[in-house]
């Protein structure tokens, strides 16, 4: 039978750092990550997963090389990285404001923030 | 004014050619060989050019040769970097073997065959007007595409042959443009009635060169240091390097390709991290350069062939068609048995490089004389048929069916 919003348990009000987030920072720039860690330690976070990480246009280039073929073929950093972390919107908001304030503009990367609507296996 | 619009006209055309549509038009089969052979570029320019509506005329191309040169500068430093130490190391041998003797076997065979044939079509009595045209028919036949991908040989796109075809044909392209440019360092002037020989001033110039690119890419080294990965610094080292190497280049009467080549190599083993932003600033423009070299291509070719011309463009193609393949099968680069390594084989080296137009560009804006306008258009015509000839016979090749295959080796029973 399906659930009615007469029959949904009702919701415990959320206690404060409770409401999780989950930020997405994408930068392209080695050293704004660089800077990005120092900023998250001092935030409260300090669980998060890097991943090596490569835009789409350069994909689009490598597949279809006219003068730089050789550097395409071989495996190597790219510099870009993207970061996952499970954060309180709070901590997310901090973020948000290092990257917009203290970044380099030409170096700032890309964040997201998105919501969580369950965690399953996060340890804190 | 003219060669203002001109230069804007090009820009333009560049930029929609490197727009969003036309990225997804190129991963069609036949738009992406249309595209990655830059034969759409060539088209254009040729629409616009005087065998099309007439808005650009070759000789304001020409005029506009000191802004070409850049660019030429441009494409030498992009392929010059790629040359470093680390990248040279990880190289499998069987990659730089097909290298080498695909080098050796097109210089020998199409230099061979255009040093036949050229004489009977340009009939100029003047060896010496021979030298240059006979080095970008050699040197514009080393190599082939390093695209593979638009012969949509899904199979064998990630596979050991991919990578060797791939990683020869780049390998190839520094190796073109050093023969071109000795080829073409060998004759001195810009008309074809008044040219000179010397055979050592080349050697000398070049080594000339070569202490002004080390020179060179110690300046770089300390300035991409201070730029720390500032776009605008990094534009202005840039254009710096650019300007001084070509400016060189044209002191020393050598190709602007092959002295950005050779800075290119400097400051690839000179520079510390800080050339990887460096790189990708370059690497970054490589279509939108490209497409306006097409371009650029397409308005200063000159379609006026006659049949003679029509016979060279067809010993080229046949060659192409013949001995491509037999020097990669005599390379030994694969034992494979699959039918996409095999077909991938085959078909890959027929395709010409797309350095060749860049070679023909850069021998028109050097000596622009008719008969180089006509090279050009035969080097463009062998270009896009050898693609056509590729992507058909990609088509007609049926993949065999499973009771065609033969049967798979089966474990014998354990007694």
């Amino acid at each position: 039978m399906a659930e009615t919003p007469e029959t949904r348990p009702a919701e415990q009000p959320k206690q404060p750092g409770e409401d999780r987030v989950l930020l997405v920072v994408i930068a392209s720039d080695p050293t704004a990550m660089d800077d990005l860690f120092t900023a998250l330690l001092d935030i409260g976070i300090t669980g998060a997963t890097v991943v090596e990480s490569k835009g789409m246009a350069a994909v689009l280039r490598e597949e279809m090389p006219i003068f730089a073929g050789l550097v395409a073929l071989l495996p190597s950093a790219t510099g870009s990285r993207m970061l996952f972390s499970i954060a309180t919107s709070e901590q997310a908001a901090s973020v948000a404001e290092f990257i917009e304030n203290e970044e380099r503009s030409e170096a700032r990367p890309i964040a997201v923030v998105l919501p969580v609507i369950r965690t399953v296996g996060l340890r804190r | 004014m003219e060669i203002i619009f001109g230069i804007l006209l090009l820009v333009a055309l560049a930029y929609v050619a490197t727009s969003a549509t036309f990225l997804k038009l190129r991963r069609a089969t036949v738009v992406g060989v249309l595209v990655s052979g830059g034969w759409l570029g060539v088209l254009a320019g040729l629409a616009i050019g005087p065998g099309g509506i007439g808005i650009l005329s070759p000789e304001l191309v020409i005029n506009a040769s000191p802004l070409l040169t850049v660019g030429l500068g441009w494409i030498g430093l992009m392929i010059g970097l790629q040359l470093r130490r680390d990248i040279l190391k990880q190289l499998p041998s069987a990659m730089i073997r097909l290298s080498l003797i695909d080098a050796l076997a097109s210089i020998a065979i199409f230099g061979f065959a255009a040093a036949l044939l050229l004489p009977y079509w340009f009939q100029h009595d003047s060896a010496i007007a021979m030298i240059a045209p006979v080095a970008l028919l050699a040197a514009g036949a080393i190599g082939w595409t390093a695209e593979t991908r638009s012969l949509r040989l899904a199979d064998a796109q990630n596979s050991a042959e991919t990578l060797t075809l791939r990683g020869a044909a780049s390998l190839s392209t520094p190796v073109a443009v050093l023969v071109f440019s000795f080829g073409l360092a060998m004759v001195r002037g810009r008309d074809i009635e008044s040219l000179t020989f010397s055979a050592t001033a080349p050697v000398l110039r070049f080594v000339a060169l070569i202490l002004i690119a080390i020179v060179l890419g110690i300046i770089s080294r300390f300035g991409l240091r201070r730029a720390q990965g500032n776009r605008s610094e990094l534009l202005a080292i840039f254009l710096g390097v650019v300007a001084i190497i070509t400016g060189a280049a044209n002191e020393l009467e050598m190709s602007p390709l092959l002295s950005a080549m050779l800075a290119g190599i400097v400051i690839a083993n000179l520079a510390g991290k800080e050339l990887r932003k460096f790189e990708r600033f370059i690497i970054e423009a490589e279509h939108a350069v490209a497409t306006l070299y097409w371009i650029v291509a397409g308005v200063l070719l000159d379609i006026r062939l006659g049949p003679l011309a029509l016979v060279i463009a067809a010993a080229i193609i046949l060659l192409r068609v013949v001995c491509k393949p037999t020097i990669v099968a005599m390379s030994r680069v694969s034992n494979s048995s699959e039918f996409s390594a095999k077909q991938l084989l085959h078909l890959t080296p027929i395709r010409q490089s797309p350095m060749a137009i860049m070679l023909g560009v850069a021998l028109v804006i050097a000596i622009p004389s008719d008969l180089n306008h006509r090279l050009l258009a035969i080097v463009a015509l062998t270009g896009i048929t050898c693609d056509v000839i590729a992507v058909a016979a990609r088509g007609l090749r049926k993949r065999p069916t499973a009771a065609e295959q033969p049967a798979a080796p089966t474990e014998e029973p354990a007694a």
